[in-house]
């Protein structure tokens, strides 16, 4: 989700990203929460964050 | 502080198998306390005919086992593929992706299985847009 989140909120001007092709791609993002302990109240903000670009 | 794979520490059983990942050997081995299931995975080191434990195991997965081995054996494949289905479903559906699983991405939710990674931190909110190509 962290991952997915980032890809979606990026500059409007930033060159668009390729397709993930791989699981692999995720392989960083998930090390990097695994190792922060990321909390469940951040992604529960991840969580709004993404309803409110699905709506807007 | 290298040690031998034929003296493993912790008491370890052999009967767990050597895999390459990230660019190195990894040796997962399982406790034989009855009714536990306890996966290590460590970093080893193939020289020649030996297998050298370069470090202490960077994972650890707990799971209650059943009246014995068999059991537990059973009980850990069938949530290892409930495990790997989920993984590959959110990823499936995840924003970006191509929605095309392969047998790399099917190894890899295998490994994330053997570290004792929880899906439930990977898994996709009912929120998500519909992702279109």
């Amino acid at each position: 989700m962290l991952a997915a989140v980032r890809r979606m909120i990026r500059p409007a001007d930033a060159p668009p990203l390729a397709i993930v092709r791989s699981l692999a791609y995720f392989l960083p993002v998930i090390e990097e929460v695994l190792e922060t302990e990321v909390g469940e109240e951040y992604f529960q903000y991840a969580r709004q964050k993404l309803q409110r670009l699905r709506t807007s | 502080m290298a040690t031998a794979i034929s003296d493993p520490p912790h008491g370890l059983g052999l009967q767990s198998q050597t895999a390459f990942y990230q660019d190195r050997y990894w040796f997962g081995a399982q406790t034989e306390a009855p009714g536990v299931w306890r996966q290590l995975l460590f970093p080893v080191a193939l020289t020649g005919r030996t297998t050298v434990v370069l470090e202490d195991a960077v994972a650890v997965r707990g799971e209650s086992g059943g009246a014995g081995e068999e059991a537990g054996m059973d009980q850990q494949s069938s949530g290892r593929e409930d495990y790997v289905r989920k993984v590959l479903e959110v990823y499936r559906k995840t924003p970006g992706t191509c929605g095309n699983v392969r047998r790399p991405d099917r190894l890899l939710a295998i490994q994330f299985y053997r570290r004792g990674i929880p899906v439930k931190r990977s898994s996709t909110p009912s929120c998500w847009p519909r992702y279109a190509a």
